[in-house]
């Protein structure tokens, strides 16, 4: 029983003892003012709807985005007091909130909280805008429900988890060469090939013994009064690993110091290559030395040449961080596992290569192409180091600065 | 952070009469177990404690020493305004007795009380805190001067007594519930920056409970034999004063149209009569009848500056109106909050339950049905239940290993493996046993581990 109601029989009783009709009087408040919380302990939580919604599961850096949160009474007992605290990964700007609270919770969580009164059959939306996201992706729920009562006391908590995820992925830029007369990005000419690609046809040829009939061009024979047979262009998809150095500080991989700008321009570099590689008809992929969340000890994005690819590279590089979770040289080394020879391995970094030069010669003996774009502010010295050491290399910028760059500009 | 002027106005109002209300109940038992009368009731202690809550929300005089001096010299004030109130006092301290006014009224001086109660609300941050503890604290206190007053008084000193508390106790529990939710109200607004002025629901909520309150605590009261009287000034009291001040906010327009009919009767046709009004004068009278002009001049003075008081409100209310509605307009332009009232489309029932299937009575007398019946029993106990994909011989492995010991289940389990996997006829002693070990497993379940 409840302390309130037993205060108010107490008195009930002492009212009836010394005959004091006064005392009924307050005995009759305390039990209204102790009875008030009940009412909504047991029926606060019930029928109420606490919903997010977001303009969409993925962005681009950058961008800015609609977040409706809605609560809705669905009963005729009016809530004086709903508070919802809602749990967002940190790094979120939400324009109506400028200062969220940290969790103390979760780590790196911060809370969206809101407070509505809501009347019977009440629904509230509050329209809420995520400004200037950034790379990454951030979690939603769960929601922690608080109902009080009239008076402000607590009646009921709740908890639901309500999951939600956005992904941010790197804006991407158009991607340049200084050299006009520069062949397109992982493409190398196919002397011969073992295959044609009967979707590539590439004009007539005499026939010769072996020709299926299939394969003679009959209008071109009946033109030209000798058999000619169709001819095919060799069937050479381009595979691209665009394999990042997510360490951006000299030294061992296992130091937990980086620079910030230069990983992000590695992102913003990686994505705009990305693109303009799945536009050219290559197939893509990604690698990366990074924990994106899951056992896995690198990051790694099987290569492919559709078109929700792009999309793809974008979710990886939202969730890969600056934190090595292996020495990038065992990194190249593991892509031999995952890659036939023959493929483009391109290296973005900002680092010294002569670290993992001899997987990259490695690479390049066992037969994949390799290219090193360097990138940072000694960009044009670590590229001429990978040239010395007979690979592929050159400079890869994002004048000014990553934030404000309008294109990925590549140079010898 | 927009500001909430209403709140800022209703929100202390509400405050300083529950502050006020609880005090009068004690001083009405102080009162009473002095023989006396109530002098103060829940709108002059209310007026102290309100008059608390300025000193404390001052925005000048914030001085050490002022915060050091100005609560006792002011409370102290408060205390002696209080003391003064009872016509007792004020007629011996008109005979020469200051000693005597000292001893008499002596409960006055919870003024005091209430003046330092208004500065506990200093900080409007927080009212809700301290309303929350008020009702708290008050509620159930409000017990000790009602059981004191009852208990040592009778006659009608009880009566008057009984009187003053039950309109302070109604008093208190009116405003103090309102009070709270409002302050309420304004920590959200702080915590959302939500205007609660929007949401009529929970203002019209929060009237309701306190009418509610009190509604039942009157009959309730009555029954147990309250004074009506007490009732009648409960419910009344509050209309005398305001009636009181609209008549002395009413009189410059009274006098003002007055005027004005006096001037227009030269104008008006023969025979149109108005109403005289006899204005003081003091200017065109016989000097040898005038003894005094101050009561004229005084009288005008006081009618010039309820005009001007009366011009300014109405001037502040039309600025603040229009105040209100441009902000109304900005945020109608840029929505941040939708709010609408939509009622659910009922929920279709849930399909009645299909009654289950009634159950097949399992023969317990061939090895088969006694195996079967000893699968039942098992599922009920919940213990060693079998598996769906789970074979007899395998069911009967896991459960040994699980610590079914007895040896009647796998005797049942592999006669049935025999009768329907294997297509063999028992003998007749099998048959007979079926039941015996089916008894035997029901009787090791019915024991604990």
């Amino acid at each position: 029983m409840s302390p309130w109601f037993a205060l108010a029989g107490l008195m009930t009783v002492a009212a009836a003892v010394t005959e004091a009709p006064g005392l009924l009087l307050v005995a009759a408040v305390t039990l209204a003012y102790g009875s008030l919380t009940r009412l909504w302990t047991r029926y606060g939580m019930r029928r109420v709807e606490y919903r997010r919604e977001l303009g969409a599961s993925r962005a681009v850096a950058g961008d800015s985005l609609a977040l409706d949160v809605t609560i809705w009474n669905r009963k005729p007992l009016p809530l004086p007091w709903v508070a919802a605290d809602d749990v967002i990964t940190d790094g979120l700007a939400v324009r109506e909130r400028p200062n969220l609270d940290r969790d103390t919770e979760r780590i790196g969580g911060r809370i969206l909280h809101n407070a509505w009164a809501l009347a019977w059959y009440e629904r509230v939306v509050r329209h809420f805008h995520l400004d200037d996201l950034h790379r990454g992706v951030y979690e939603f729920g769960p929601v922690r429900i608080r109902i009080r009562d009239i008076l402000g006391r607590d009646a009921v908590t709740d908890e639901i988890e309500l999951p939600a995820s956005l992904v941010v992925s790197p804006r991407t830029l158009p991607v340049s060469h200084r050299q006009a007369d520069t062949s397109p990005m992982g493409e190398r000419r196919a002397r011969r090939s073992l295959f044609a690609d009967p979707a590539l046809y590439g004009g007539v040829r005499p026939f010769q013994p072996g020709d299926s009939l299939r394969r003679v061009h009959w209008r071109a024979t009946a033109r030209l009064g000798v058999p000619v047979s169709r001819r095919y262009e060799p069937a050479r998809g381009r595979e691209v690993v665009i394999a990042i150095d997510v360490q951006t500080v000299e030294g061992p991989h296992w130091e937990l110091t980086y620079d910030e700008p230069d990983f992000e321009g590695l992102c913003v570099a990686a994505a705009s290559l990305a693109r303009r590689l799945l536009t050219d008809g290559a197939s893509v992929g990604v690698a990366a030395a990074s924990f994106t969340g899951t056992p896995q000890r690198f990051a790694w994005l099987a290569p492919q040449a559709s078109a929700s690819q792009l999309a793809r590279v974008g979710g990886m590089l939202a969730r890969i961080g600056p934190i090595s979770s292996g020495p990038f040289a065992g990194m190249l080394t593991w892509l031999t596992h995952r890659v036939a020879p023959g493929a483009t391995i391109m290296i973005l970094s900002v680092r010294d290569p002569r670290g993992y030069l001899p997987a990259l010669r490695r690479l390049a003996r066992s037969g994949y192409s390799v290219e090193l774009i360097a990138s940072g502010d000694d960009a044009a010295r670590h590229a001429s180091t990978a040239r010395g050491a007979g690979l592929r290399a050159s400079v890869g910028r994002l004048t000014p600065d990553w934030e404000r760059a309008d294109a990925f500009v590549l140079g010898g | 952070m927009r500001s909430s002027s209403a709140a800022e106005r209703v929100l202390p109002t509400l405050q300083v009469l529950a502050e006020g209300s609880w005090l009068a109940v004690v001083y009405a038992a102080l009162q009473a177990l002095a023989g006396g009368s109530a002098w103060l009731g829940p709108i002059e202690l209310g007026a102290m404690a309100w008059a608390g809550m300025a000193w404390g929300r001052r925005s000048r005089w914030t001085g050490s020493q002022a915060e050091a001096l100005g609560l006792p010299l002011l409370a102290l004030g408060a205390g002696a305004v209080g003391w003064l109130l009872a016509p007792e006092v004020r007629i011996l301290l008109a005979n020469g007795e200051p000693l005597a006014a000292l001893g008499a009224h002596v409960p006055g001086w919870l003024g005091a009380i209430a003046f330092w109660r208004g500065e506990v609300h200093r900080s409007a941050e927080d009212d809700d805190a301290i309303q929350d503890q008020l009702l708290r604290l008050a509620i159930p206190g409000l017990a000790i001067p009602w059981a004191l007053g009852h208990a040592l008084t009778s006659g009608p000193v009880e009566a008057d007594f009984t009187a003053a508390a039950f309109v302070g106790t109604v008093f208190f529990t009116a405003s103090a519930f309102m009070a709270m939710g409002l302050a309420r109200l304004e920590a959200v607004r702080a915590t959302t920056g939500s205007d609660w002025r929007a949401n009529r629901s929970w203002l019209a909520l929060v009237a309701t409970v306190a009418i509610g309150v009190t509604v039942l605590a009157i009959p309730a009261s009555a029954l147990l034999g309250v004074p009506a009287r007490s009732l009648l000034i409960a419910l009344i009291g509050p209309l005398q004063t305001v009636v009181v001040l609209l008549l002395i906010l009413a009189t410059p327009i009274v006098l003002l149209g007055a005027a004005a009919a006096e001037l227009i009767r030269p104008l008006l046709p023969e025979g149109f009569g108005l109403g005289d009004i006899d204005f003081p004068d003091f200017f065109g009278a016989d000097p040898g009848q005038v003894t005094s002009s101050l009561p004229s001049i005084v009288f005008y003075v006081i009618v010039g500056a309820l005009l001007l008081l009366e011009l300014t409100v109405l001037a502040a209310i039309i600025w603040m109106r229009w105040q209100e509605r441009r902000k109304m307009r900005i945020a109608l332009a840029d929505p941040f909050e939708e709010r609408s009232i939509v009622i659910p489309e009922a929920e279709a029932a849930p399909a009645p339950e299909r009654p289950a299937p009634p159950r097949r009575r399992i023969r317990t007398d061939d090895p088969a049905g006694a195996y079967l019946a000893a699968l039942d029993s098992l599922a009920r106990d919940g213990r060693w239940p079998r598996r769906p994909a789970e074979t007899p011989a395998a069911h009967v492995a896991r459960s040994r290993s699980e610590g079914l010991a007895d040896g009647a289940l796998g005797r049942l389990a592999v006669a049935y493996q025999l009768a329907r996997y294997g297509g063999l006829r028992l003998g007749d002693l099998e048959v007979r046993r079926a039941s015996s070990r089916l008894t035997e497993l029901r009787r090791r379940l019915r024991r604990p581990d």
